[in-house]
């Protein structure tokens, strides 16, 4: 079977096949055979050249989260099917960007306001949860549009905190 | 000896606390917010009383609920943890006026050397080293600039009510003076409600190094040696240990005699930490005490024996120390490392979710205080340290070691936790060199330090494929973890509420 794996900025093909009791599993054609054995649901010991590595595997839907040696990998992975017939998603992406509250907490900072030219990284809004303070930095270069909170405000996970404009393209206006 | 005692905390520390009363055949009262029902304290304690709705202010800290869930159990005394209501002396005077012992210091003890102003002043009396600056409240803008001068810039202002790293500010110039001590003051106004700030002399990258006193209400004092805390990032500790790398007998023995006499003089009694700056020349200054039990006492635990928590229970019962300085004997070294629900690839921000793996390491010269399971739900309303994880060795370097072997062991599924940038500077040269000091993490660390290799994100990619192949249907999808959206419960803390960790 094969899959179409995409992580951060790269994407992967990759092929699993079943080798005797093991699987070879290549990785745009670069196989490596393991020993896999699953200790519960979505966790393996893998052995590979004899090789002991422990990894986690969490799924929803397309979405796969993935945990080997105390780091997170977050992925798309799609069948070679459902991978050729979707459409590029990325394309649309030309509208307003949004900054959203990554968790629950509570806004005790606002560091842009409306009209405001802001650069991607830069701090907008300061929220707190677990009594840490963390910067919400602009997830791309743009104008400020909306700030959809105030100081002082409870806020969910996934809420709108200020919606973007693109930058206005060079030349216009005064 | 106490028959029943509550605990006013929640997490590791009021599982801590349960241990020490269990071994010591006294009952335990865990208090608990709706948001943890289903924590450990509240499983291991005897008895569990709720005492309100998730935020801190509404449970954790309200005092009349405290001490109503004392008296409808019948607890003689109330541990107050570290954080929350352990150093407001306000409620170790209510505990008092409602008959009960408070196991932690007198609050006129509590607020004679909490507050740095009046640290400052009972060490000038004392005799005990404080970094050079002012002695009062800075009255207006002309004094601070006289002031300022004498110290010599770079000057810090404090905020003599503050803690927890807030209320702090540098001044590096004259001109930046008036408009930092306008902001500091407003800083101080708005979190401790008492804009008195003061002026000192700004130490560049000094150490964190600390000494872990004890007192009785007998007149005895002793220190347990130090803990050398300057692995921090915006002033909150990461990693601890004892002893203090490369500090000289005759420094440690004049810091711990200085905390004595302080404790003696300020008529403490309890366990408590005296913290202090120890510059490059190993001159140190006192800054102030902590008047509680700290995050980081097991290190001590560890190299000298002795359980702080039933000292403190003996303490405040009235006993008399069982042993004298000489007694002291602290044997190896001891490292631990603050596991804490946040993620240290995007500038540790807090992470919330379900633990639904959790295995803890184990094994020779190991201790873990975790205060979770698999299972437990990391809510956003408290703390972020949900473990603690304690190795010892005959030495810095077994213990150093013997850490990362943990550390590899260490399996945690459902939050982002702080292990990864543990690993990193346990084997950082300036670490292994036992050389670091307050600035390291914030000039050394980059999120880059702990990315992973491409051979192990290949093998990550092969797992999601094979999971694929073995799991087509995605059943596990109720497994996948994520911000808990539509949380039956609303988050209304209040910046600062939970009190500051140390």
């Amino acid at each position: 079977m094969k899959y179409n794996v995409k992580i951060g900025e790269h994407e992967h093909w990759v092929e699993v096949l079943p080798e005797g009791s093991n699987w070879n599993i290549l990785v745009d054609g670069e196989p490596a055979v393991i020993d896999a054995a699953e200790i519960a649901p979505g966790a393996y010991s893998f052995l590979t050249d004899g090789r002991s590595r422990e990894v986690a595997v969490d799924r929803n839907g397309d979405q796969f989260r993935v945990r080997l040696g105390g780091a997170t990998y977050d992925m798309i992975v799609m069948d070679e099917v459902h991978a050729r017939t979707r459409r590029p998603e990325r394309a649309a992406v030309s509208g307003p960007a949004q900054l959203k509250a990554p968790m629950p907490g509570l806004v005790v900072a606002l560091k842009a306001a409306v009209g405001d030219a802001v650069e991607e990284g830069q701090a907008l809004v300061v929220m707190e949860a677990m009594k840490m303070q963390n910067e919400l930095a602009a997830p791309g270069s743009g104008r400020v549009e909306k700030v959809h909170v105030v100081i002082g405000q409870s806020v969910e996970s996934g809420q709108a905190l200020v919606t973007l404009a693109a930058p206005a393209p060079a030349g216009e206006g005064s | 000896m106490f028959q029943k005692v509550l605990i006013a905390n929640r997490g590791e520390i009021a599982v801590r606390v349960v241990r020490a009363l269990r071994e010591m055949g006294i009952g335990s009262v865990a208090v608990y917010s709706e948001a943890d029902r289903r924590s450990l304290h509240v499983l291991q304690a005897d008895e569990a009383v709720c005492i309100g709705p998730a935020p801190a202010r509404d449970s954790y800290l309200s005092v009349p609920r405290l001490l109503e869930a004392a008296r409808s159990t019948g607890a003689q005394a109330i541990h107050p943890g570290y954080g929350f209501l352990s150093e407001n002396s306000d409620f170790a005077a209510a505990v008092r006026d409602a008959g009960l012992s408070f196991i932690g210091p007198p609050p006129e003890a509590m607020n004679a050397l909490g507050n740095k102003l009046l640290a400052r002043a009972a060490a000038h009396k004392a005799g005990v080293p404080v970094v050079p600056g002012l002695d009062h409240p800075v009255r207006g803008l002309d004094e601070a600039r006289a002031a300022a001068k004498e110290i010599g810039f770079p000057v810090l202002i404090k905020a003599s009510h503050g803690g927890g790293g807030k209320g702090m500010r540098v001044v590096r110039s004259e001109d930046e003076l008036g408009s930092l001590l306008e902001l500091t003051q407003g800083e101080a106004r708005a979190s401790f409600s008492n804009d008195e700030v003061y002026l000192e002399r700004y130490l560049e990258r000094p150490r964190h190094v600390e000494i872990q006193l004890l007192a009785d209400s007998h007149g005895h004092a002793v220190y347990l040696g130090e803990r050398d805390c300057s692995a921090q990032r915006r002033h909150q500790k990461l990693i601890e240990e004892t002893p203090a790398p490369g500090l000289r007998d005759e420094v440690r023995r004049a810091m711990g005699e200085c905390a004595c006499r302080l404790a003696l003089a300020a008529g403490y009694v309890n366990a408590g930490t005296a913290e202090f700056m120890v510059d490059a020349k190993q001159d140190f200054y006192f800054l102030e005490v902590n008047a509680r039990l700290q995050v980081e006492h097991p290190v001590t635990e560890m190299v000298t024996g002795f359980d702080l928590v039933k000292l403190q229970l003996l303490v405040a019962s009235g006993g008399e120390l069982p042993f004298v300085q000489a007694d002291i004997q602290p044997r190896g070294h001891a490292i631990e490392c603050r596991i804490t629900a946040e993620d240290p690839e995007r500038d540790f921000m807090p992470s919330i979710g379900k633990i639904h793996r959790f295995r803890l390491p184990s094994g020779p010269g190991l201790r873990n205080d975790a205060g979770i399971y698999p299972g437990a739900e990391i809510t956003p309303y408290y703390d972020s340290l949900v473990a603690k994880l304690i190795s010892w060795g005959r030495d810095r370097n077994e213990a150093r070691r013997r850490m990362l072997r943990a550390l590899d062991e260490y399996v945690i599924e459902g939050v982002k936790t702080s292990i990864p940038f543990h690993r990193w500077a346990l084997q950082h040269p300036a670490f292994v060199a036992g050389a670091i000091d307050t600035g390291f993490v914030g000039a050394e660390y980059h999120p880059r330090h702990i990315a992973p290799s491409p051979e192990d994100e290949a093998l990550a990619v092969r797992a999601a494929a094979l999971h694929a192949l073995l799991h087509p249907s995605g059943a596990s999808a109720a497994r996948v973890e994520g911000p808990p959206s539509g949380s039956p419960w609303k988050f209304a803390g209040r910046p600062g509420a939970a009190g500051a960790r140390r």
